[in-house]
């Protein structure tokens, strides 16, 4: 029998019904491959309903007995892990509780400021920021040394440690999959085949900051889709690149390799494209993958919003784009956002007289999130964007539609999305 | 927006008129025209592939036609994805109605309220019970859509006039309570606007709080000052003929 491990480490995944935290899979295989760590530490990780009550969450920490506590935080859960925070301090009062994640990694400091039961944040990447914490944990060094860390130091207040670079070689990563720390569910499961975007779109956080795209390696992806496809149950894959059809030639090796499990109905669902890049050769490829439905913008239609947000939109291209999936069964779901800067009342209708004549399949409206990190939180005031400083950090008016109208946009735009629905 | 040509049915007692306002017709059953001539309009105007272009039938209560469902298959075998059935409404608590309509392709009900209780709708619309028939109708469609997993759209369509204007926040209300997707406002002709916008802007605000979309016809969006957009309808009504 072996000894029990002096550091026990609880990740925490409060994410929506039917998901799994990826990213705490990849922290945790990161973890517990790194020999430093090993037989001193052990991992248990908990995926819970991001609506579980906190007290709940807390309930079922405690009873883990945990040395150190990890949170997954986005915008859309982040309320609720502050909460859950709040309460595990309470009631492990020992533990160290450490943050991650999107919604917290570019505002590290002031996150540690507002939430005073939070003892760390890692900052970006987190596969080797957070077992070096674990690692100055056992050692007792201090966590404001350890680069890309933000944390307290005594008598000084909050600290970051430089950020720390990129992971150069995405194949170092264990992948949490084929180190079993991870499993599907509900038959779906989320794979990334390489980290940063093409665009720059002022309102997204989807490249994370990293400036360049990384690729882990065609054969890693391979085995990751082997792997998958061979557990029982799996129904459909979701890849959570920002955007699958990144290069033709991506394109046509990813085809190939997802076609023999296309062929035994293993779907792709609500793969995000550029679709002004499809054409009916592009539409076939993703027919071949298995591809169901795919999720594009425009977002908006209004020349000044595109250029406030550095997105480029070609109406020609991006309709063809839609009648080339829909001529290969590829159901198509257009994004459309309310309150991006630059935008009219009359933009935002046009953008949804846009989307729905185009017959796409699905239609989907939500209001802009001012996200941290963003080019659009950085520039909020030069655009005279107010929104809620609490998270998810919804529009709350823009220069040029008040907040009255834009809750009346967006009831008109669900009422629009609920008709577009209503059919056989 | 989402474009329905309207298929006229008939003639027969507007749904949602004021009897107060507009006295009943001399005959108040409707009178359908021949089916073959229904089909034939029907299938004048073929729902185009990819265009989103649904059917409204109208003109005459569909739900007193003899076979309601039967319209609505002809018209959802020209293509039309949408079917909007315009109504009193109180024909779908019928046993059995809105599960058939389902069936044969409805999925938008274009129903008719005067009121924000049952005395005073019953009133306005001189039909006694037609308030309950009415809720009793929404939720066989709400109860069938959920057993066929089938999305449907409730478009409650409210007369302002002198006998509703000071209820319509209270209606607005009522038609959330009642499951709408949407309330629209039909300003009838001859409303003193300065007495009816102070009304109109509550009931707006009203369906705002209460996360319902009212739209607002027969007002210009001008004399809606800082509510203009509730002109904004996201169901287009068209005449058959202005089609491409």
């Amino acid at each position: 029998m072996s000894p029990a491990p002096r550091q026990k480490v609880a990740l925490v995944g409060l994410s929506s019904v039917g998901y799994r935290s990826l990213a705490l899979g990849y922290v945790r295989a990161a973890a517990q491959a790194d020999p430093r760590l090993a037989g001193s530490s052990g991992f248990m990780t908990l995926d819970l309903d991001v609506s579980v009550d906190p007290w709940w969450v807390a309930f079922r920490v405690a009873g883990l007995r945990p040395d150190v506590v990890g949170f997954s935080v986005t915008c859309w859960n982040a309320r609720a892990v502050y909460d859950a925070c709040r309460l595990v301090r309470r009631s492990v009062p020992g533990a160290v509780i450490v943050l991650g994640g999107p919604e917290v990694s570019p505002i590290a400091e002031d996150v540690l400021a507002a939430n005073p039961d939070v003892d760390a944040v890692v900052r970006g990447e987190g596969e080797e920021t957070f077992p070096e914490l674990l690692v100055a944990l056992l050692r007792d060094r201090p966590l404001w040394r350890v680069e890309g860390v933000t944390a307290r130091r005594e008598g000084s207040g909050i600290v970051s440690a430089p950020d720390r670079p990129l992971i150069a070689d995405l194949d170092t990563i264990p992948s949490p999959y084929l180190a079993g720390v991870i499993e599907p569910a509900e038959g779906s499961a989320y794979i990334e085949t390489y980290r940063g975007c093409p665009h720059r779109c002022g309102y997204c956080f989807e490249g994370k900051g990293f400036g360049r795209i990384r690729s882990f390696s065609r054969e890693r992806v391979q085995a990751e889709v082997d792997h998958l496809a061979t557990t029982a149950g799996l129904r459909s894959f979701s890849f959570i690149d920002p955007v699958f059809n990144l290069t033709s030639d991506r394109l046509e090796w990813l085809a190939g390799m997802l076609e023999p499990h296309a062929r035994r109905s293993v779907r792709l669902h609500t793969i995000e494209v550029d679709i002004e890049r499809i054409g009916p050769a592009e539409a076939g490829l993703l027919r071949r993958a298995g591809v169901a439905s795919v999720e594009t913008g425009p977002q908006t239609v209004g020349e000044r919003a595109l250029a406030a947000c550095r997105r480029t939109f070609d109406r020609e291209r991006f309709v063809a784009g839609v009648e080339a999936l829909r001529a290969a069964g590829i159901s198509v779901e257009c994004d459309l956002i309310v309150g991006l800067p630059g935008d009219r009342a009359s933009d935002v209708l046009d953008g949804m007289r846009f989307a729905v004549g185009l017959d796409p399949g699905s239609v989907q409206l939500s209001s802009l999130h001012v996200l941290p990190g963003t080019d659009l939180w950085a520039r909020a005031d030069e655009h005279r964007l107010v929104f809620d400083p609490e998270p998810p950090h919804e529009v709350v008016s823009t220069a040029d539609i008040p907040f009255a109208d834009l809750r009346r946009l967006e009831l008109c735009g669900n009422a629009l999305m609920n008709l577009y629905k209503a059919r056989v | 927006m989402l474009r329905f040509r309207d298929i006229v049915l008939g003639t027969g007692p507007r749904p949602g008129e004021c009897r107060l306002c507009t006295p009943a017709p001399e005959s108040p059953v409707p009178v359908f025209r021949p089916a073959e001539e229904i089909l034939a309009d029907l299938a004048a105007h073929p729902g185009e592939i990819g265009a989103p272009v649904g059917v409204r039938l109208t003109g005459a209560d569909p739900l007193a036609h003899p076979d309601p469902p039967s319209l609505v298959a002809a018209a959802v075998r020209t293509g039309a994805q949408r079917v909007a059935l315009d109504t009193p409404g109180e024909g779908l608590a019928r046993p059995g109605a809105a599960d058939a309509l389902l069936a044969a392709g409805a999925r938008v009900f274009e129903v008719a309220l005067l009121g924000s209780t049952e005395a005073t709708h019953d009133r306005l619309a001189a039909r006694s019970g037609s308030f309950d028939a009415l809720a009793e109708g929404l939720a066989a469609v709400a109860s069938a859509a959920e057993g066929r997993e089938a999305r449907v759209f409730v478009r409650a369509r409210v007369t302002v006039c002198p006998h509703t204007v000071a209820d319509l926040p209270a209606t607005v209300m009522r038609c959330a309570e009642l499951g709408a997707s949407q309330v629209v406002l039909v300003a009838r002709e001859g409303v003193d606007p300065r007495r009816a916008l102070e009304w109109i802007g509550a009931a707006c605000d009203t369906g705002t709080v209460n996360r319902l979309w009212v739209s607002v016809s027969g007002v210009p969006a001008e004399a809606l000052g800082e509510r203009g957009l509730h002109a904004v309808d996201p169901f287009e009504a068209v005449h058959a003929g202005s089609l491409p």
